[in-house]
């Protein structure tokens, strides 16, 4: 016997813009969305979740439970990420006196210094430097809804999606295990970013992205209690194939795919 | 049918035949140089060379790239006598035998890493000691873990390395597809991600050995391993240590630009 988890791969509801291809989402808190995400929750509920796990620094551990204890004291209205909108009713539906924060983003990393050479990790730089921009990911890398593009300043896209998707099939999407292997085929692409001694792609990959996962990973084993424990994780799409990965490789868990809860239906 | 819409890559993983005793538990092995060992080890290559690799890729360091390709084409020319390494012994032999004009050297292992300085503090990756004062010695690995058999004895020294000292003979071949098996390889695997989890709060030492010094050396023997590939046709042999074969293997795998054949296909009696 073994405790289980389920890996819910998901957007970002709120629009915090902090990837490099960021889908613009409606207003999830107008009322067909309000409909669409408490489909999504009664369907995650048959799941039976002992623990909601969010993607938040320890760190926010407190104020994002001082905020769950209100929203189950009825005081605090449900805002439009994604922990609020699916982790908070769902592990209220399910009575948890809290939920957990596993994500390993801190202020400071202590591999990343203010003074480490910058030029160690720029892989866009290099690859622009070098001709090595086909190794850079493309938003062809991701199963990314048809739309319009505009791109930031700062180089990070937007992309806004020209159908109307439903929360269900969105989430059907976000957790297709080909699009999931496809996210970490774009990783192991940009890890080669770089000649000779240089390895600003494998660094970037090997000290920023890999040990964030596998410290989520971690977190998921410090909180998991008991065989009988469910824990369902709600983590950006991107996070999937290596925490999975990581799950399965240690072969401590049983992991269960979310498609077996969702499932789209009529809602009209 | 042979496909050729993908290069194709043999990693053979390997002890260490010259004994450096830079792993945490380290196999002992007798001379490879007595006259029984030799005929094992052309043997071994014999049966390997039906892969036809176009290139031999050892784990060896870029920065000994130049005294390494020395050391080759001294071999070649007849001026070279090959020493215990694995490198020499079977990639040297097994590259001059397929006419290969140079070997490759895809390990990494710098003599000064940059995200390593020398005031890096220490105690981030501090397994042991973390372990030790936390109550968290079941996370650690022991060497029982990784031989199980009856047939070795084990002997600490002063600095903590184990070396395991086999207590009778076994043929290079046996040693060979004992090695190889996926099984062997993915239990070790799972030790890592047990001891990555050595830490308390916000402390991560566990986590930090295993991201920022194993996983990405792994990372980047299969950059260097991507570097050298130059076309569909290649079929590189990869000769490296035990330890290394599961992650490089699931590197390659996962980025869908190889085929992995299994040195076991050449290694077991037909």
């Amino acid at each position: 016997m073994k405790p289980t988890i389920m890996i819910l791969g998901s957007g970002h509801l709120a629009n915090p813009g902090k990837d490099a291809f960021n889908i613009r989402m409606d207003d999830v808190l107008a009322l067909k969305r309000q409909s669409e995400i408490k489909l999504l929750v009664s369907q995650l509920k048959e799941f039976r979740p002992t623990k909601v796990a969010l993607q938040a620094d320890q760190r926010f551990a407190p104020e994002i439970n001082v905020n769950y204890q209100d929203y189950v004291d009825g005081t605090y209205d449900l805002k439009r990420w994604e922990h609020d909108q699916i982790g908070y009713r769902l592990a209220k539906e399910m009575g948890h006196p809290k939920v957990y924060c596993v994500d390993f983003s801190p202020e400071h990393d202590p591999f990343f210094p203010e003074d480490l050479d910058r030029n160690l990790i720029d892989i866009d730089k290099f690859a622009m430097e070098n001709n090595q921009e086909h190794l850079l990911p493309k938003m062809e890398d991701f199963d990314i809804p048809e739309g319009k593009t505009h791109q930031e300043e700062d180089g990070r896209v937007w992309i806004e999606p020209k159908k109307y998707e439903s929360i269900i099939d969105m989430y059907i999407r976000y957790n297709q295990p080909e699009g999931r292997r496809a996210d970490h085929q774009s990783y192991l692409r940009m890890s080669q970013v770089g000649i000779g001694n240089q390895y600003p792609g494998a660094n970037w990959v090997g000290n920023h992205w890999y040990p964030r996962n596998l410290k989520v990973f971690v977190n998921l084993t410090r909180i998991t209690e008991s065989a009988e424990d469910r824990i369902l994780v709600i983590i950006g799409a991107g996070l999937v194939f290596l925490l999975q990965q990581f799950l399965e490789d240690s072969g401590d868990y049983i992991i269960e795919s979310p498609l077996k809860y969702i499932k789209s239906e009529d809602i009209s | 049918m042979q496909d050729k819409t993908k290069p194709t890559i043999m990693i053979l993983g390997s002890g260490h035949f010259a004994n450096p005793g830079l792993d945490a538990y380290n196999y002992r092995m007798d001379d490879v140089l007595a006259p029984k060992r030799q005929s094992e080890i052309e043997q071994l290559v014999e049966a390997l060379k039906p892969f036809r690799p176009t290139k031999v890729a050892l784990e060896i360091d870029e920065r000994f790239d130049a005294e390494a390709q020395e050391n080759y084409q001294g071999y070649l020319n007849g001026t070279y006598e090959l020493e215990r390494g694995e490198g020499d012994q079977i990639g040297f032999r097994l590259a001059k035998q397929m006419g290969h004009s140079k070997i490759f050297c895809v390990d990494y292992f710098p003599k000064q890493d940059p995200f390593f300085p020398e005031d890096f503090d220490s105690n981030l990756l501090d397994i042991d000691k973390f372990a030790n004062e936390h109550n968290q010695e079941h996370l650690l690995s022991s060497v029982e873990d990784f031989y199980s058999g009856e047939d070795v004895e084990f002997n600490e020294q002063e600095d903590g390395r184990v070396w395991i000292e086999p207590k009778k003979y076994e043929p290079l071949i046996d040693m060979f597809i004992r090695g190889n098996q996926p099984e062997g390889r993915s239990a070790e695997h799972r030790l890592y991600l047990q001891m990555a989890q050595i830490g308390l709060g916000e402390q991560y030492p566990g986590a930090n050995w295993v991201g920022h010094q194993w996983y990405t050396r792994n990372l980047k023997i299969f950059v260097n391993l991507t570097r050298i590939t130059e076309s569909n046709n290649d079929r590189i042999l990869l000769i490296i240590g035990g330890g290394h074969v599961y992650l490089v293997q699931h590197f390659l795998e996962a980025s869908g630009k190889y085929i992995v054949e299994s040195p076991l296909k050449y290694l077991e009696p037909k």
